[in-house]
């Protein structure tokens, strides 16, 4: 199986204060994983590191064996906890947009995805509601035919239906030689699409693996599973 | 990729810049019908009141392009602080471009901008002294030799010289802004933009400060090293060294807003 991500002894420093730390992680091709942490991880500055938008203070970062640039950025398709759309632009300005720089948008699905949605393609994005927005954000990362998706916190903030929608887009449309990284805190709402599971907390790894033997092998779910690891309070 | 992220750095401000280059365009159409009714009505008894009005439209007029040029550079300076240093840096900084490409874009941008404001109000201003300076030409066109004029202007001020100091000048005015909202919105926790016009006022007063005292220092060794006359004198050197301090200042800003845009911005 080919190896989409590489770190090899990755550290991120905030003034002197480390967010990551010394983290060698490999992702396998083909698959949907969950990057798993408590607020304050180090989960957001794992991915914003892999997209391109932070530099490691120490440490690579390859994808598709490729050190991150421009080379990268080319293969991530990144959808940020927030909304990050021009939003004096129209829907079809925003699709433009995204067909002019990257060769790998797919028009054609994203526009059945908004008519889907029935977002009109003429409205600014800034009249659209929260809700919408982000699915419209959604639509056009997942229209992409990219090696490595990053979704950080795709389903944080929305109504359980927008949840479900957001989830099934992820599942649906993302190309079955591409790997998924979805970072949540969101256990339970995503613990059905997934393959594998990575625990990160105070930067580094706390366990990783396929979900399906994890759940064979504990018995218990990954929801019950991340709140054992990661209980910070007496039992009641 | 480079000529995609001009157009869309174009067009991104293209809208308000184009509607108020064509407002600007207006204003000077205005302003020259004023100005030759002005013109017509100076020596009229009766009609003072109404050419003191024109001269008080034309004042206003004059203060609206100002401002248009101000505001036409401020609209292209947010939408620089709004696609790098807010949520859509989010999308900026994952294209597949290099900060490079995304600086030099921006950059681009801005001087094409800046261009077309400077023909915008060269048309305006041109449509308000039209009337005087035809006027004037009428009188004096037939009498004045044209090429001994301009032989005269390169002598007082020499072409190449100025063509040097007008690039310099423009690196300098292109990059000074863009990087003080860059290390304006590194440094300012709240209330970024407003930290950006201190540090872009600080560094304007550093590089004026030393400008003039290597300037004033040059002036002086010129003079004291003459025995024989004690004239000030302003040589060739002395009008050069703002243009080359200017120039480093552009250059080294630019490099070190890369610096800062790859290795410290955190959005």
């Amino acid at each position: 199986m080919d190896i989409v991500l590489q770190t090899s002894n990755l550290s991120k420093n905030y003034s002197g204060i480390r967010a990551l730390n010394n983290l060698n992680i490999a992702l396998p091709s083909g698959k949907i994983i969950g990057l798993l942490g408590p607020n304050g991880s180090g989960k957001t500055t794992l991915i914003k590191l892999i997209a391109g938008l932070l530099t490691p203070t120490e440490g690579s970062i390859e994808v598709c064996g490729v050190p991150v640039g421009p080379e990268t950025k080319s293969m991530i398709s990144y959808l940020p906890d927030r909304v990050y759309f021009n939003q004096s632009q129209t829907v079809e300005q925003l699709l433009n947009y995204f067909q002019d720089f990257y060769a790998d948008f797919d028009r054609q699905r994203a526009v059945s995805m908004l008519s889907m949605l029935r977002i009109p393609m003429n409205v600014k994005f800034k009249t659209l509601s929260k809700g919408a927005r982000e699915k419209v954000q959604l639509a056009l990362v997942m229209s992409r035919r990219a090696k490595l998706y990053l979704l950080d916190e795709p389903i944080a903030g929305v109504d359980p239906a927008a949840r479900d929608f957001i989830l099934h887009t992820i599942v649906t449309n993302y190309d079955p030689t591409a790997t998924v990284l979805i970072s949540t805190h969101l256990i339970a709402d995503v613990e059905p699409v997934l393959d594998e599971f990575l625990f990160i907390n105070m930067g580094q790894i706390i366990c990783l693996g396929s979900v399906d033997d994890m759940r064979d092998k504990t018995g218990k779910t990954l929801d019950e599973l991340f709140r054992e690891v990661f209980k910070c309070l007496p039992s009641l | 990729m480079f000529a995609k992220l001009v157009k869309h750095e174009f067009r991104s401000v293209s809208k308000p810049l184009t509607f108020l280059s064509i407002a600007a365009v207006a204003a000077g159409l205005i302003g020259s019908l004023l100005m030759w009714y002005f013109l017509s009505n100076i020596d009229i008894e009766g009609k003072e009141l109404p050419s003191i009005l024109a001269i008080l439209m034309l004042v206003g007029i004059y203060i609206s392009l100002l401002a248009y040029s101000v505001a036409s550079m401020i609209i292209i300076y947010y939408r620089f602080y709004k696609s790098k240093f807010t949520d859509e840096g989010y999308l900026t900084f994952t294209l597949p471009v290099s900060t490079h490409q995304i600086l030099l874009s921006s950059i681009l941008n801005q001087l094409i901008w800046s261009a077309i404001i400077s023909v915008v109000l060269f048309i305006c201003f041109g449509l308000i002294l039209a009337p005087p300076v035809s006027m004037v030409a009428k009188e004096i066109g037939g009498h004045m030799d044209w090429g001994i004029f301009f032989q005269e202007l390169d002598g007082l001020f020499p072409v190449g010289s100025f063509v040097i100091t007008t690039i310099c000048g423009e690196v300098y005015s292109l990059v000074l802004p863009l990087l003080s909202i860059t290390i304006g919105s590194l440094v300012a926790k709240k209330h970024k933009i407003l930290a950006s016009f201190g540090i872009g006022y600080g560094i304007t007063m550093a590089v004026s400060t030393l400008t003039s005292f290597i300037t004033i220092a040059d002036i002086i060794r010129q003079t004291f090293a003459n025995d024989m006359y004690y004239e000030p004198t302003i040589s060739m050197s002395s009008m050069l060294i703002p243009s080359m301090i200017m120039l480093v200042v552009g250059v080294g800003g630019y490099f070190l807003m890369h610096y800062l845009i790859e290795r410290k911005l955190n959005i």
